[in-house]
């Protein structure tokens, strides 16, 4: 195999197109939400164009994402899934190969014991923020390596390229999430970066057959629940690309919804020690700043959606961000308060394809935007960008 | 897959009716073998044709008569009459050359031309279709069958003792290739029933477009009239704009006025015609012709459905011709909206019909393909759908008698009858493409395949397997084989018994590998075979404590989610449960520091009962697990079950509805919904009372229960929260010694004291204290019903229907105090109140405890166990504000002042009042009967939780 150099497939600074305009612009996205989702309740179904359907009111988008055999996933990613070489669960539509898949996945999951990974992110988040540096670059030296950290020891592989580690990451996820439109160089970056992906697990597997040694992160909890080789490659490159720039782009704007509202942040720093706190302040901030604020499904057939009739093969975007602006599932959307009904959050997907790092997402976000709110931010310099996802931000500390 | 209803209609000459009828009848009912194999080939993609039927029909209302051929197929309408005439044009050629317009002899291109079109706008002639499986093409109805069938068969070959979803993936790995790789197939139609508030906006707006639409037009050219009028005088455009605009306006509202009140006019006149139309109708009372009856009933039930034909005449008149298109208007609005899809009304069982009237007359033709026979057809009809049934043929002379167009009519249900036989004409030539499938067969078949390939979980699986011969479980319906056999019962005829505390090690391994030594002993469901392995004749019954449950690797967002007494444990509710003093938890002999396991083993004979504690004694050594504590029961003699202070017991229970004792006894003052006791069940208030979860992730296997289960496959349950209280209870045990020496004592000591104090027609004596102090007599009789003397009259002794409150509202025969009216004090607070016994019944508990054998010397006692659905309002409820409380009756003013419960209070106080005519007589203070010798909360875990936890 060919390897592709690092620089490749490494996402570059700015530009990106509309949707990563979309996702770096955090008040546009907000009132476009609540526009949205107020003209979305006056026309009280989903607005069809032609072989598009927008979906933005939260009991429609929850159906979509309920129905999955009439709102199918596979057309809309898995294909792209296929193409990287990492056909995943969250590319496959309900039918043996996902139950089977799944089932592999999540026993190895709840096998993994998260204390030491949970432990060792506090280390490095009191090694990182205990400096007595007043300033500290939230996403290139906080959240983005400490997530690689975790994604490391969690999937079991240790590249010593750790750079091109964390951008190969992020240049399979920017293509197989956010490239919506099919930007060709997105998807070249990605193929590159899955072949080098693919080899280190490759790699890594072969290593710890012949050793004997699976190893007790989820690499060898799948080793040992009896996935074959190439289950347990996807089954983690699946789960890689989605953990580390989903963590360290939820921990930057998240800072940044804080941080513009001082109230709302003494709030959540009361909080900082309560990990379930904090994890609902988080899912709060996120509706202000998504960072994934659309979702994609194909129908399946022909068939109806809260009055609107769908053609088959339509294309359903779903508008999540939206969705978490409807009064009828958060009653006075604008006010973030953290004891909303966690079940009415859409960050992490939903129905039958909900993240499956969901639970590792919780905790890990929950500590990352703990130790920092714990430490008094004061400014949040503007955010530099690597296509949609954020590359530097320097925030400022008031200190120990 | 569309679907088309195709009707052919073809002019004939009245004196060839009955040269075409026997043609017609050559092709046969059921249709000639050969010509259905032909109608029976399907498109590569499935589509085919599902029913056929072909008649010859005189008409009422023109003296002609007509050809009728109607079928309904998948695709389009032309798609459907092409395929039909490639199968059989060549025997229908024959038969519409009959016609009076027979052409070039191309039967396809005759059919289209013929073919007709209802609706129930002004442009159409009133007619409605209605498709039993929307959607469905007749491929894939076979196919979904005969997969049914071969999964049917799997399922019958497999042996006993398979989890739900061991069986489905079972039948999966038999069906080889086909059970894995056939998609789902398309979910059934989505459907969410509609409230008013939706429906009559969207209804009122179908109206206007449907019938006001001329109204509208008239109203926009006197717009425009009114506008042009007044810019008549403008010398050019520029100057009529202004003048004209004015006219508009004017125009719009003068005559949106104007036609408002002409059009209400109109519609208050409809009905008006209507009324007297309805006052004046006439009922046929016409029998259905004998001849014609026999040739009907020879042509029915050849199949699992059948085919009616009847043929009616509208009533004269527009305003017969707007209420039949009305009707038909109604039912195809609201029908969608208020019922699933495939259903006409309430009604699933028809495959395909449709309602016609042929287009220059007022013939009114209704074909239907359904379901059963017609005699339950029909009824049906009129228990269940008589109202749309009404609208429609209330315009039809002869029906019985209606109102309003959609009263009564069709509620005479014997004159509907006879008028629906008579209308009828038998089918001469009918083609089913499935004869031996009913709707319900084709919905459940759809059911079967959706499951097969998209059922990921326990839950899924089950809902699964009622698709064959079964159904799905109501909310409501027992899964007793997943409930242990203590929530039936106290297991009374396995007469020994005896309790013990376990502690498991650290090692999860081992502690999960002690569980599944144990998991073949435990007892599952009603009934008396409650092990699959009945050899030993006894059983286990397993509750965990929250420490057990942490021990076993319940996660601990799980364990939060279960109720905080749970958690905490007996003795942290010390103060709650009034255990002080000399009762205090670090007073206790076991219970204070919470063991993890417990047991409760019964056996019918004691050496097969120390032969079953044995082996849990070698399995236990085994993976190291320590038993910390034993409990032998005295053994349990239903006939002569006397409690150490003499009183007969286990004479009041609860009864659960839906378990056999339920099905025995509808006494409601003791029958409880099964959410009271087992969670996930509904509760007397018909509330699912929120239960303890855990994270889908967690369940990798999929075992456990979902929280909200979907039955229809439509929506994957995986990753919804598991419910994993279902099928569970919580379980409280108390070891309360009993002083039998200074029970028998005070109340001997008492008798005497206020012998002189009651007169007839009390007899004080020992027993009649006991008595006072308990609340019955130690034979059972309770003192409402025999407050002198204990009656040894059966029925009195037995009898437990009685009302304090309403019986003995003074508290005269039973005192207030009495332990068994502070323990449910049933309609007490308020006399006679079906309400009140309702709020008593929220706090019930049942009682599954016996008497403990004592060691020699010691004071014998009770092993106090009860089963709850919520600690917090039953078994802690009662203890706090019944037994240790002193209101226990809002009527009795002096209240209980410094009184606690005669038997298990802490002794001391003011006394024991014993209310008379002749005002209180209060006994000394009690000493202290009952002591807590240890206790404990343990969850009586569900089998699909219990095998969670001991899976390797």
């Amino acid at each position: 195999m060919t390897m592709a150099p690092a620089e490749s497939w490494h996402t570059p600074a700015g530009g990106g197109g509309a949707i990563a305009k979309l996702l770096r612009a955090r008040r546009l996205g907000w009132w476009a939400a609540r526009i949205g989702i107020a003209l979305a309740r006056l026309w009280n179904k989903p607005l069809r164009l032609g072989q598009r359907v927008i979906v933005a009111r939260h009991d429609h988008v929850q159906e979509v994402l309920r129905r999955d055999l009439d709102f199918l996933i596979a057309p809309v990613n898995g294909d792209r899934f296929e193409a990287i070489g990492f056909p995943f669960i969250l590319g496959k539509d309900r039918a043996m190969p996902l139950a089977h898949e799944r089932a592999t996945l999540y026993r190895a999951l709840s096998r993994v014991d998260m204390a030491p990974l949970q432990a060792a992110l506090e280390r490095a988040i009191t090694a990182r923020l205990g400096t007595g540096a007043h300033s500290i670059d939230i996403v290139g030296d906080y959240a983005r390596p400490l997530a690689g950290s975790t994604a490391r020891a969690l999937f079991g592989i240790a590249p010593a390229d750790e750079p091109a580690f964390l951008d190969a990451a992020r240049a399979i996820f920017a293509h197989c999430f956010l490239n919506l439109a099919g930007d060709k160089a997105v998807e070249a970056r990605a193929l590159a970066a899955a072949a080098q992906l693919s080899a280190w697990f490759t790699s890594e597997i072969t290593r710890r057959r012949a050793a004997d040694a699976l190893g007790e992160d989820l690499m060898g909890q799948l080793l040992r629940a009896g996935a074959d080789d190439d289950l347990v490659r996807r089954s983690l490159g699946g789960m890689l690309v989605g953990s580390i720039d989903t963590t360290a782009t939820v921990v930057a704007k998240v800072m940044a919804v804080l941080i513009a509202d001082r109230a709302l942040l003494a709030r959540v720093a009361a909080d900082h020690a309560d990990p379930v706190r904090m994890a609902a302040w988080c899912d709060e901030a996120l509706r202000r700043w998504c960072h994934v604020p659309l979702l994609g499904r194909q129908a399946a057939g022909a068939t109806e959606l809260g009055g609107t009739q769908i053609p088959a093969s339509a294309q359903l975007i779903l508008w999540t961000q939206a969705a978490m602006c409807d009064p009828d599932a958060f009653p006075d959307p604008a006010t973030l308060r953290p004891d909303r009904p966690s079940g009415a959050y859409l960050h992490l997907g939903g129905g039958l394809h909900p993240c499956a790092g969901r639970a590792i997402n919780r905790w890990q976000i929950a500590m990352l935007v703990g130790g920092l709110v714990a430490r008094g931010p004061r400014r949040l310099a503007p955010i530099e960008w690597a296509g949609p996802f954020p590359a530097h931000a320097r925030l400022s500390l008031a200190g120990l | 897959m569309s679907q088309a209803f195709v009707t052919i209609v073809a002019p004939l000459d009245p004196a060839k009716l009955a040269t075409a009828q026997a043609a017609i009848d050559l092709l046969g009912n059921p249709i000639a073998p050969a010509l259905a194999a032909l109608l029976g080939k399907t498109d590569a993609d499935g589509g085919g044709t599902h029913f056929l039927s072909l008649h010859a029909l005189p008409s009422f209302t023109t003296g002609r008569a007509h050809l009728v051929l109607e079928f309904s197929a998948d695709g389009s309408e032309a798609q459907a009459i092409d395929r039909v005439a490639t199968a059989i044009g060549g025997m229908l050629g024959p038969i519409f050359a009959l016609a009076r317009d027979w052409g070039d002899g191309n039967v396809a291109a005759y059919l289209k031309a013929h073919s007709i079109t209802c609706g129930f706008g002004w442009r159409t002639a009133p007619g409605l279709n209605h498709g039993g499986s929307p959607g469905m093409s007749v491929g894939r109805i076979i196919a979904e069958a005969a997969l049914a069938d071969r999964c049917a068969g799997a399922l019958n070959a497999q042996g006993a003792g398979l989890s739900a979803l061991a069986r489905l993936e079972a039948v999966r790995a038999a069906l080889g290739d086909e059970g894995r790789a056939l998609p789902p197939g398309d979910a059934a139609p989505a459907f969410a029933k509609q409230g008013l508030a939706s429906i009559i906006p969207t209804a009122a707006l179908a109206f206007i477009r449907t019938y006001l639409w001329p109204v509208g037009l008239v109203l926009l050219a006197w717009i425009a009239a009114s506008a042009l009028w007044r810019a008549r005088h403008a010398p050019d455009w520029r100057h009529a704009l202004r003048p004209a605009l004015h006219g508009a306006w004017h125009g719009l509202w003068s005559g949106a006025l104007v036609l408002g009140i002409v059009t209400a006019l109109l519609l208050g006149l409809t009905y008006w015609l209507l009324r007297r139309a309805e006052a004046r109708d006439w009922v046929s009372e016409r029998n259905p012709d004998r001849a014609t009856l026999r040739a009907i009933v020879a042509r029915e039930n050849h199949f699992a459905h059948n085919h009616m034909v009847s043929l009616t005449e509208r009533k004269p008149g527009w305003v017969r011709a707007f209420t039949a298109r009305l009707a038909f208007w109604a039912i195809a609005t609201l029908s969608p909206k208020l019922y699933r899809p495939g259903y006409l009304g309430p009604i699933g069982t028809i495959h395909f019909a449709r309602w016609v009237t042929v287009p220059g007359t007022r013939d009114f033709i209704f074909f239907s393909n359904y379901g059963g026979s017609w005699e339950a057809y029909l009824e049906d009809f009129i228990t269940l759908a008589h109202i749309g049934l009404t609208g429609v043929w209330s315009n039809t002379v002869g029906f019985p008698k209606s109102a309003n167009l959609f009263q009564q009519g069709a509620t005479d249900g014997e004159r509907f009858k006879r008028y629906a036989r008579q209308s009828m004409v038998p089918t001469r030539c009918w083609y089913s493409a499935y004869p031996s499938l009913t709707t319900d067969m084709i919905r459940a078949n759809a059911a079967v395949r959706r499951g097969l390939t998209g059922a990921m979980t326990e839950d899924e699986a089950n809902s699964w397997l009622c698709h064959f011969g079964s159904a799905i479980r109501p909310q409501d319906t027992l899964v007793t084989p997943q409930i242990q056999s203590l929530l039936f019962g106290g297991l009374g005829f396995l007469e020994h018994a005896a309790f013990s505390l376990w502690r498991l090690p650290q090692d999860r391994a081992l502690a999960r590998a002690w569980l599944r030594d144990l998991q073949p002993l435990i007892g599952w469901g009603d009934g008396r075979r409650v092990r699959d392995d009945d050899r030993l004749r006894a059983v286990v019954q397993l509750g965990l404590s929250a420490p057990g449950l942490a021990t076993l690797g319940l996660p601990p967002d799980a364990l939060d989610s279960f109720p905080p007494a749970f958690v905490e444990g007996m003795a942290a509710r010390a103060r709650i449960l009034g255990d002080s003093g000399e009762t205090a938890p670090d007073r206790w002999w076991w219970g204070a520091e919470p063991d993890h396991v417990a047991l409760i083993v019964y056996g019918q004979d004691a050496p097969t009962l120390a032969a079953i504690e044995a082996e849990l004694l070698t399995a236990a050594l085994h993976r190291g697990v320590l038993q910390s504590h034993r409990v032998e029961m005295a053994r349990f003699d239903r006939a002569n079950n006397y409690e150490p202070f003499g009183f007969a017991d286990g004479g009041s229970q609860p009864v659960i509805r839906g378990t056999y004792k339920g099905l025995r006894s509808g006494d409601p003052l003791h029958l409880v919904e099964p959410g009271e006791f087992i969670l996930g069940y509904p509760d007397n208030r018909g509330n699912l009372p929120p239960g303890p979860v855990m994270d889908p992730m967690d369940d990798p296997e999929n075992r456990l229960p979902h929280l909200d289960p979907d039955t229809s496959f439509a929506a994957a349950g995986v990753n919804q929260q598991r419910a994993i209280g279902r099928d569970g209870s919580f379980l409280v045990v108390r070891q309360l010694e009993q002083d039998v020496a200074a029970f028998n004592s005070y109340c001997a000591e008492t008798a005497t004291e206020i012998a002189p104090r009651l007169g007839a027609p009390y007899w004080v004596t020992p027993d009649f204290i006991a008595a006072k102090l308990v609340g019955r007599w130690r034979n059972g009789a309770a003192l409402v019903r025999a407050p002198y003397s204990a009656s040894a009259k059966q029925a009195i002794i037995d009898a437990n229907d009685f009302w304090l409150g309403a019986e003995d509202p003074e508290g005269l025969r039973c005192p207030f105090g009495a332990h068994i009216r502070r323990a449910n004090p049933r309609d007490s607070l308020d006399p006679g109140s079906a309400d009140q016994v309702a709020i008593s019944n929220r706090h019930r508990i049942m009682r599954i405890g016996r008497h403990y054998a004592p060691d020699p010397g010691a004071n014998p006692g009770l092993l106090f166990m009860c089963l709850n659905g919520d600690l917090e309002r039953q078994f802690e409820f009662i203890q706090q504000t019944w037994i240790n409380g002193n209101i226990v009756s809002l009527s009795c003013p002096i209240s209980l002042k410094g009184e606690g419960d005669p038997l298990l209070g802490p002794g001391g106080g003011s006394g024991f009042t014993i209310p008379t005519r002749d005002g209180l007589v209060r006994l000394k203070p009690p000493p202290r009967f009952v002591t807590m010798r240890g206790g404990g909360y343990y969850f009586l875990p569900g089998r699909a939780l219990l095998g969670w936890l001991a899976a390797a």
